[in-house]
């Protein structure tokens, strides 16, 4: 025989491929097993906080679970943002993005909010608040979505616009910290939600939970990942800390 | 060099590789929501497919991290890191050219930053180079110190 006999190579690495593959094999499965659980976690956080990922707000809309898809008064629709003054017709939008805990969103309302709140008053501009909860996950709690749900309880009597400044006036000095449930009902007494107890039970049960997780995403689809996001008639206004630019922006704006 | 200190050079250059993917799949793989927030924020893929990808991410990149620092299937360990920085680099480089103002997300946080914040040029930077020695390991996958050679 010419050619030399295999089988003592062969039986040399043999043992050492099959363990190569064996344990590949191992790893692509866990790890493929790792990803799709970790997807999993993602449709089914979408299909019961928010309607992202699989769903869409408008599919889930016709589900027969009335409760969550409650509307505060002066919304435009569920997962839709909240119109101040709807009486105002003719003016220009201004559309606001606020996260409750935003600290930006705080300097905004202390620079600009007197002004906003005259030409809001003075119907010189319609006042158009898209509530983002974004930084609950960001900061690990769950204060943005209780301090809008708050307002959105508060605005079933009227009280939005109040509730949410006064959210921001009283917002904490370090990020992160939130408001108690104390705080919150302390804020609807101070603004003056007349009916508290429709209130407390509306807060309680975190009523407006849908409408938030929807309004986050239709922000987000929207392209909105920051706040404040503000837009005059529907285009974004940097902000700069200059009040008299910001007016002179709205009053050039058409109706 | 002698390849004796290639090896350990290209062990090195496994090791960051695997250290800096896994530190970046850890930090973000306990806070899911957050991660697809991030990917989103680039406005790169469409709404439903960014959450997937911002759910899928943290996984892979623990796993991928793991498999170069123990030098275990280097070869396929950082084709795959190979790619995970080319899409990062391809998604960096688009955010900056579409004239928004985030943070990449890499290592957790992500969404709108200040203008004046943005870290464009360092991100790419770091991404291009983590790019080369992933793409080096590729060619030459042995290297020191790598559960490879036990198999």
């Amino acid at each position: 025989m010419s050619r030399p006999d295999p089988t003592d190579k062969l039986a040399a690495t043999a043992p050492r491929s099959t363990n190569r593959i064996l344990i590949g094999g191992l790893i692509a499965l866990v790890s493929v097993a790792i990803v799709v659980a970790l997807l999993f976690i993602g449709i089914g956080k979408s299909s019961t906080n928010s309607p992202a990922g699989g769903s869409t707000a408008q599919s889930s809309a016709g589900t027969p679970a009335v409760a969550s898809q409650a509307v505060p008064k002066g919304a435009l629709g569920f997962g839709q943002a909240m119109v101040v003054n709807p009486d105002a017709t003719g003016v220009p939008t201004l559309d606001v993005f606020e996260d409750p805990q935003c600290p930006a969103c705080k300097l905004f309302e202390t620079t600009y909010g007197s002004t906003v709140q005259q030409l809001v008053a003075a119907k010189q501009v319609k006042l158009v608040v898209h509530t983002m909860t974004f930084l609950d996950g960001m900061l690990r709690n769950d204060s943005s979505v209780r301090a809008a749900n708050g307002a959105f309880c508060a605005a079933d009597q009227g009280k939005f616009y109040d509730y949410m400044s006064a959210v921001y006036a009283a917002q904490p000095a370090k990020e992160g910290t939130g408001w108690t449930d104390a705080q919150l009902e302390a804020l609807a007494t101070q603004v003056g939600v007349a009916d508290l107890g429709t209130w407390k039970s509306c807060q309680s049960t975190l009523q407006y939970k849908a409408h938030i997780d929807a309004l986050e995403v239709t922000s987000e689809k929207g392209g909105v990942t920051g706040t404040p996001t503000i837009k005059i008639n529907g285009t974004v206004f940097k902000l700069n800390g200059n009040v008299a630019e910001f007016v002179t922006a709205i009053q050039a704006a058409k109706g | 060099m002698t390849e004796r200190r290639w090896e350990l050079v290209r062990a090195i250059a496994r090791i960051i590789l695997g250290v800096v993917v896994l530190v970046a799949g850890a930090l973000k793989v306990t806070n899911l929501a957050q991660s697809a927030f991030a990917v989103r924020a680039y406005q790169l893929l469409p709404y439903d497919l960014a959450g997937y990808v911002g759910y899928a991410l943290p996984g892979i990149e623990v796993i991928v991290g793991l498999l170069l620092l123990l030098g275990l299937f280097t070869r396929v360990a950082a084709a795959l890191a190979a790619l995970l920085m080319l899409a990062f680099i391809i998604g960096i480089a688009w955010a900056w050219s579409q004239g928004l103002s985030i943070d990449c997300g890499c290592f957790g946080g992500g969404g709108t930053i200040e203008a004046g914040r943005t870290a464009y040029p360092l991100e790419l930077a770091r991404d291009l180079a983590l790019l080369g020695g992933a793409l080096w390991l590729v060619r030459s996958p042995r290297s020191a110190l790598a559960l490879d050679d036990r198999l």
